[in-house]
């Protein structure tokens, strides 16, 4: 998603993540992975739980499907370190709008379960409703 | 059971650098994309 931060602000939308690291964990996540946005630090799972999202099963951690995907992973170059924070935590991505409202809500599958930022993007463009009249354009302009 | 809104933007958040906020203010000045992680490493 850090690729996307010019297209997120475009669309001026706030991108904000969550972690399941202490804010000092958190803060180095940030800084290994050049994070431009803010980053919440929730060991507790106070926001997770809030959000309903859910903890995979053995059977979804230990399948296939996911092996694959861990291979799949590692052949683009991401590395494997050791796990901080609840390993069977699913992740997942809302769109929140400016009354407070979930207008888009992804719960993961699996903990490589997300949508891509281009969906999140087209999502954001086609509910044009959510972005402030001053930072609306015209596209035809 | 839908997600009740209306207690989780007040909750408070820490952040990175140890700052506390409510969670509602990311969304005061246009829509939020809120990003759940899975763990580190």
């Amino acid at each position: 998603m850090r690729q996307n931060e010019e297209q997120f602000q475009q669309q001026a939308a706030g991108v904000v993540l969550v972690g399941l690291g202490t804010p000092e964990e958190t803060a180095a996540f940030k800084e290994q992975f050049h994070v431009p946005f803010p980053m919440i630090a929730d060991p507790e799972k106070r926001l997770f739980k809030a959000f309903q999202l859910k903890q995979a099963t053995p059977k979804t951690l230990l399948s296939v499907g996911m092996a694959m995907k861990g291979l799949s992973a590692l052949a683009r170059g991401h590395r494997i370190g050791i796990p901080k924070g609840d390993v069977r935590q699913l992740p997942g991505v809302f769109i929140i709008d400016m009354d407070g409202r979930i207008r888009f809500s992804h719960f993961a599958k699996d903990p490589a379960d997300h949508p891509p930022a281009d969906a999140l993007l087209r999502f954001l463009q086609s509910n044009r409703d959510m972005i402030p009249l001053k930072d609306r354009v015209d596209p035809q302009s | 059971m839908p997600i009740d809104m209306d207690s989780v933007k007040d909750q408070e958040v820490v952040l990175s650098d140890n700052a506390v906020t409510r969670l509602s203010r990311f969304w005061e000045e246009g829509p939020l994309v809120l990003v759940f992680l899975r763990h580190y490493g």
